[in-house]
């Protein structure tokens, strides 16, 4: 970890409702969970994610074997449909093969190798661990998956008094009735006595955003908890953890990832310094972190002119960053600092009542004055948010799109079988005709940026093939010496 | 069995980490890489001139051409390590020109008029020229055009920062050829005075100080060689950055942050600076 001095203040914007988006923001990133672990973790780590759009975390696998890209996600998915299953009482378990026989139905789609890689050496571990914790999940026992939680005023501890900064994360597991938060992940080993890489921190940081939410803004079935006392937990297929809440260098971690994150993002100078500052070398490279492939990649000799690409680039990289303050951050901004009643007022929020759900698709009630616009508007919108459960402080946020209509009920389709419901769900368009809440898809400019990144190590070492090719040729004539002019046409 | 040819190769990659590792703490690469092994790969290396023995040991002879030595047998990590071991032997040299020119310059006015000049025209051709879009469309710019003919007049702009304080500065030119730098060569652009215009150059070479002008341009003069010297790798790229601060702070005798502050403090004085965004124009090149 290095030493940062923590900043004294944490601009947030200060106009919601009108501001022309241009230049250098006015206001401070909304960081997330994975961006403070990154720069907790390594200062190059965060680097490469908000300037080179690498969106790893060093908590992930090692992009080593390709078969367990996205692995990580599925094993979260699966159990937690295999729970919600058995809390809904649609599930009972008589052995580990209902599971398997779950499991198997669940990942259909995914081929047999990858499939049987994941039972194996996760899953199974898993359930030989947990089924008889999992058989006693009483039936409509409070199981909550994915939650979101944000807030523009997480606390955090700084020189006996607090310090706040905004905040956003996504919770794995919430046990409202063993009161326990869980982060799960597919790192660790059998034989591990600490829980893996960071995973500790970043429950440690989820449970900081529910501790800072008002109870106001909780899901109103929540309204009474108090999340202070919960246990946090990481879960590895092979092992539970308990973690610490009471931690000093956890906080001490965070101010100094807000520090890098503002020095990375206003600051170019920090990309020097983050260098200065990294975990890792050559010939002591942790081959656990998830961005060891990025930090660690070959450059071919040819194009000779990479260089002065990345001069090029490097400069493009972090307007490229700010379009996306500008696009997302400040969306998520105005979510917690604008009042839901007053979007409500002027039509920028729908509110529906929920019908029904199953299989993946709501069906939804919503004013009689708002079905005919939102249903135009299919047209233009293709994704949607919605709030199923809870607020936008805590609560299921979930894209969905719009699939049919019923007169004042319409069916709204979302990408999980399972998620948690109240009696309403909250409705945005991802991108609306009125700005106030309207948000680019701001990842294409991450993917921009993460595909410039991949450019600056693209070629090749052999001089014949990288005559020959017209990437490396292209790049040549952009960046370095080569005259650019048409081939194949005979000179007269 | 491991082969001897195996065994000289796991060896010599051996070597090679312990040598970045060894840079990437700060030592020079002249003394990087000692370690205390021995065996009969030791003397293949010796002999291949890819090592050499002293009293600590023995340590790769970075500087040879290691590519050469790459052939079928080597694995994936060995050819990274010899790239990135190239690229350290091509950041020495850049560090070799920057001392040579360091040294020059005590002795030569001309040669430090000449380093200003390049410097200035790299830092601003690179720059982009920022300028909010009222200004460049009232001296009849279309954007695009601004974005295309501003960069282009970058070695004028150059040249009246270093004519401030120094005289045949057209002339001075010459002497830093030499150390393989190219310079484009001085036409006179049309368009110069009306970017001066936008940019109020006038207004804004009253504000820059020498110190800070020969500190921007000695920085980037050596990214501009790092560059043309093909240095890619980040541990190349530190290893120069790191002597460019150490070159610096001796020769102003100032603080790394002292230098950075002056130049901030330099930059806020500049004229209009809701119009023209002077930070991303004259800046450090890390």
């Amino acid at each position: 970890m290095s030493i940062r001095t923590p900043l004294r203040k944490w601009e947030r914007p200060k106009k919601l409702m009108e501001v022309y988006p241009s230049g250098r923001p006015p206001f401070y990133p909304f960081p997330t969970v994975t961006n403070l672990v990154n720069a907790a973790f390594c200062p190059v780590a965060v680097f490469h994610e908000l300037l080179h759009g690498v969106y790893q975390d060093v908590t992930a696998l090692p992009s080593t074997n390709w078969r367990l890209f996205g692995a990580g996600e599925l094993f979260q998915d699966f159990i937690a449909l295999l729970k919600s299953l058995i809390a809904k009482g649609e599930l009972y378990l008589t052995g580990i093969d209902t599971i398997r026989h779950e499991f198997f139905s669940f990942a259909k789609r995914i081929d047999d190798r990858t499939r049987d890689l994941l039972w194996d050496h996760y899953l199974e571990p898993w359930c030989r661990r947990k089924f008889e914790e999992i058989r006693k999940i009483k039936q409509g026992e409070q199981l909550f998956f994915e939650i979101t939680a944000s807030c523009a005023y997480v606390q955090f501890a700084h020189d006996g008094g607090t310090r706040t900064y905004p905040l956003l994360g996504v919770i794995d597991e919430i046990q409202i009735d063993n009161r326990k938060i869980i982060e799960r992940t597919i790192k660790g080993k059998p034989e591990d006595n600490d829980p893996p890489n960071m995973k500790d921190y970043q429950v440690w940081l989820l449970w900081k955003i529910l501790c800072s939410v008002n109870r106001s803004d909780y899901p109103e079935k929540w309204k009474n908890i108090d999340f202070s006392d919960f246990d946090l937990f990481v879960e590895t297929p092979y092992r539970d953890f308990k973690v610490t809440k009471h931690n000093p260098e956890f906080d001490k971690y965070t101010h100094e990832a807000y520090a890098w994150i503002y020095d990375l993002t206003f600051d170019r100078r920090a990309e020097w310094e983050v260098y200065q500052h990294k975990r890792c070398a050559y010939a002591a490279r942790r081959d656990e972190c998830g961005l060891v492939g990025w930090c660690y990649r070959r450059k071919q000799p040819y194009p000779a002119s990479r260089p002065e690409m990345r001069r090029v680039f490097k400069d493009m990289y972090r307007p490229l960053l700010w379009e996306q303050m500008w696009n997302y951050h400040l969306f998520q901004y105005k979510l917690v600092m604008l009042q839901l009643q007053a979007l409500e007022s002027i039509g920028l929020v729908s509110r529906g009542k929920i019908v029904s759900f199953s299989e993946g698709k709501f069906e939804v009630e919503v004013p009689a004055d708002q079905a005919d616009p939102m249903w135009a508007r299919r047209e233009v919108e293709t994704r949607y948010m919605i709030l199923p459960f809870g607020t936008f402080f805590v609560g299921k946020r979930i894209e969905a799109t719009f699939k049919g209509r019923k007169g004042n009920r319409l069916i709204i389709e979302v990408p999980k079988q399972e998620i948690p419901t109240s009696e309403t769900v909250l409705i945005l368009p991802v991108k609306s005709d009125l700005p106030i809440l309207e948000t680019q898809p701001w990842y294409l400019t991450r993917w921009i940026q993460r595909d410039m990144f991949s450019l600056e190590y693209a070629g090749t070492k052999d001089p014949v093939r990288a005559g020959k090719d017209s990437i490396v040729q292209m790049l040549e004539s952009l960046f370095g010496q080569k005259a650019l002019r048409r081939e194949g046409v005979e000179q007269s | 069995m491991i082969s001897t040819s195996k065994k000289k190769i796991e060896l010599l990659k051996k070597l090679m980490e312990h040598f970045i590792d060894d840079v990437e703490k700060g030592i020079h690469p002249f003394q990087a890489g000692w370690i205390k092994v021995e065996g009969p790969e030791v003397n293949m290396l010796i002999n291949s001139g890819l090592a050499q023995k002293g009293e600590k040991g023995i340590r790769l002879l970075f500087n040879k051409e290691l590519q050469k030595e790459i052939g079928d047998s080597w694995d994936n990590e060995a050819e990274e390590l010899v790239y990135v071991c190239t690229d350290i032997a091509r950041a020495v040299q850049v560090e070799r020109i920057l001392n040579q020119i360091r040294s020059d310059m005590e002795h030569s006015l001309q040669l430090e008029a000449s380093i200003v000049v390049v410097g200035w025209w790299r830092m601003l051709e690179t720059s982009g020229f920022p300028v909010f879009v009222d200004e460049v469309l009232r001296e009849g710019f279309s954007p695009d055009k601004w974005y295309l003919e501003a960069p282009k007049t970058s070695l004028d702009l150059a040249l009246t920062v270093a004519k401030k304080w120094y005289d045949d500065v057209e002339k001075a030119l010459e002497s830093v050829r030499k150390f393989s730098i190219f310079v484009p060569s001085i036409v006179k652009n049309e368009m110069a005075d009306k970017v001066k215009k936008v940019l109020r150059w006038e207004k804004a070479l009253e504000v820059l100080s020498q110190s800070n002008s020969k500190a921007l341009a000695f920085s980037w003069c050596a990214d501009y060689l790092s560059i043309s010297k093909e240095v890619c790798y980040s541990e190349a790229v530190t290893f120069v950055q790191r002597r460019v601060w150490e070159f610096l702070t001796e020769n102003l005798r100032k603080s790394k942050s002292e230098i950075v502050d002056e130049v901030e403090q330099m930059i806020n004085e500049l004229p209009s600076p809701e119009l023209i965004s002077w930070a991303e124009i004259i800046r450090f090149p890390w």
